[in-house]
């Protein structure tokens, strides 16, 4: 979760974004239950319709599921299906606008790929140096 | 949560007030439905009408043309709406100069049947204002708390927040704004609350009215509202021909570089922006409303 708001997108879609990312990066697990409205509420100072918006999208979308009377809980294929959808925006959201920078800075093809894969060697160190791969593997240090 | 079926808390149709040897109609035509369990925010500049609007509601004053309902009765002079609503105001303290903390809050006790003297003692506490204490003795800061904490505890089923918190610092504001959605949350109600601080408070809201010379120039929920405004930025020449028939709130330049703020643009013709490459903004709700309320004089005062 984030810690603040902020303009450029509606805010219960900033809401829903963030408990996706945390499925992904598997700070909530699969079956595990996710902040409830209440706490949302309270801890972005937002308004509960608000709240209630972006956590029924994520119900409408299978996400997550409600238990009566307990809450919303992870979805068991919640990481499948946001890795699914994420790997299909990940070419217009990040791999685009890379090479649109790219060029404006004015790269050769040749300059882009050597950038790549200066990055792809930096995160598979930082990998070796113990930074978690795939988090749900890891032990479990969330602090919320 | 829907609110499809249900009548409105607040209806107002065309309503006008003009105070007595004024020429200017403080309010010219209200429309405004506040359905009710909503947070709504009611942005207006300096004498726009957000507290004629306020006083009506309240029953303190009637209006001189169109209708207001308020849980769907009149409201003015009416004790069984008054009895429903609550009018919170910075300087409402002349009232209460002479009495003791403690005193507002039996009196608050006895004229609100679903007064709640744990949430107020709790949030007097929190704001360090000492019950034994004369009001008039009391700083701006928690003067202001003491009656947002008497608004909030009396939970009556209109409360009305009117630059409630003037004088208060941020922690107190904090403090204040937490409380109202905790206890808004255990205790529905609706709350329309007026602001300066727009950026500030915007997120507590789930609707939001703009008011201007006397009439809402926008209205909707807080996220569709924010939408509605575009900041379009580029090469001057083509933001230009991109505006041009559009409706434009504000514009400048720098340089090449031109900037215009529109107002409902549709989400269609953003992207049509993007793909010319132009770059497309969301508007601040603060913007938007600077957008919609700053006048021909006011654009070019620095230049």
């Amino acid at each position: 979760m984030k810690s603040t708001l902020d303009n450029d997108r509606p805010i219960f879609q900033q809401i829903k974004e963030m408990i996706e990312e945390d499925i992904l990066s598997g700070l909530l697990k699969p079956d595990e239950q996710i902040p409830s409205n209440s706490r949302l509420v309270s801890y972005y100072g937002i308004n509960p319709v608000t709240v209630h918006k972006g956590v029924t999208l994520l119900a409408d979308e299978g996400l997550i599921y409600k238990k009566r009377g307990l809450g919303m809980f992870v979805a068991p294929d919640a990481p499948d299906i946001l890795r699914k959808s994420h790997g299909a925006a990940f070419q217009s959201e990040y791999a685009a606008p890379l090479v649109r920078q790219a060029r404006a800075l004015g790269m050769s093809d040749a300059d882009i790929h050597a950038h790549i894969d200066e990055a792809l060697e930096e995160v598979a160190e930082e990998r070796a140096n113990g930074r978690p791969a795939h988090p749900k593997k890891e032990e479990d240090d969330s602090n919320e | 949560m829907s609110n499809t079926a249900q009548t409105p808390a607040v209806r107002c149709d065309g309503v006008r007030l003009r105070y007595p040897r004024q020429k200017e109609e403080a309010l010219a035509g209200v429309d405004l439905n506040v359905m009710p369990h909503t947070i709504c925010g009611l942005l207006g500049r300096n004498a726009a009408g957000k507290t004629s609007l306020m006083a009506l509601l309240t029953g303190f004053r009637r209006q001189t043309g169109g209708e207001i309902e308020v849980f769907g009765e009149k409201p003015y002079e009416n004790p069984s709406v008054a009895s429903r609503v609550a009018f919170v105001y910075a300087n409402n303290n002349e009232l209460y100069q002479e009495m003791k903390v403690r005193d507002v809050l039996k009196t608050a006790a006895i004229f609100r049947e679903d007064w709640n003297d744990a949430l107020a003692r709790s949030l007097l506490n929190a704001f360090h204002v000492p019950e034994k204490k004369n009001v008039s003795r009391l700083s701006l800061g928690q003067r202001a708390a003491l009656f947002c904490t008497v608004g909030l505890a009396s939970r009556v089923p209109l409360t009305i927040f009117d630059e409630a918190y003037s004088g208060m610092d941020a922690v107190y504001r904090k403090i204040f704004a937490e409380a109202l959605l905790n206890d808004f949350m255990e205790y529905p109600r609706t709350i329309l609350f007026s602001t300066h601080y727009i950026s500030e408070w915007d997120n507590l809201f789930s609707d939001v009215a703009i008011i201007d010379e006397g009439r809402i120039v926008a209205f909707g929920e807080t996220d569709e509202l924010r939408g509605r405004g575009a900041a379009i930025i580029g090469e001057a020449g083509a933001v230009d021909a991109f505006a041009s028939g559009k409706t434009i709130m504000q514009q400048r330049s720098l340089g090449a570089q031109k900037e215009v703020w529109l107002f409902d643009l549709p989400a269609n013709e953003r992207e049509a922006a993007v793909r010319q490459g132009l770059s497309a903004e969301r508007l601040s709700l603060q913007d938007l409303f600077v957008g919609l309320t700053r006048k021909e004089g006011e654009s070019d005062v620095i230049q």
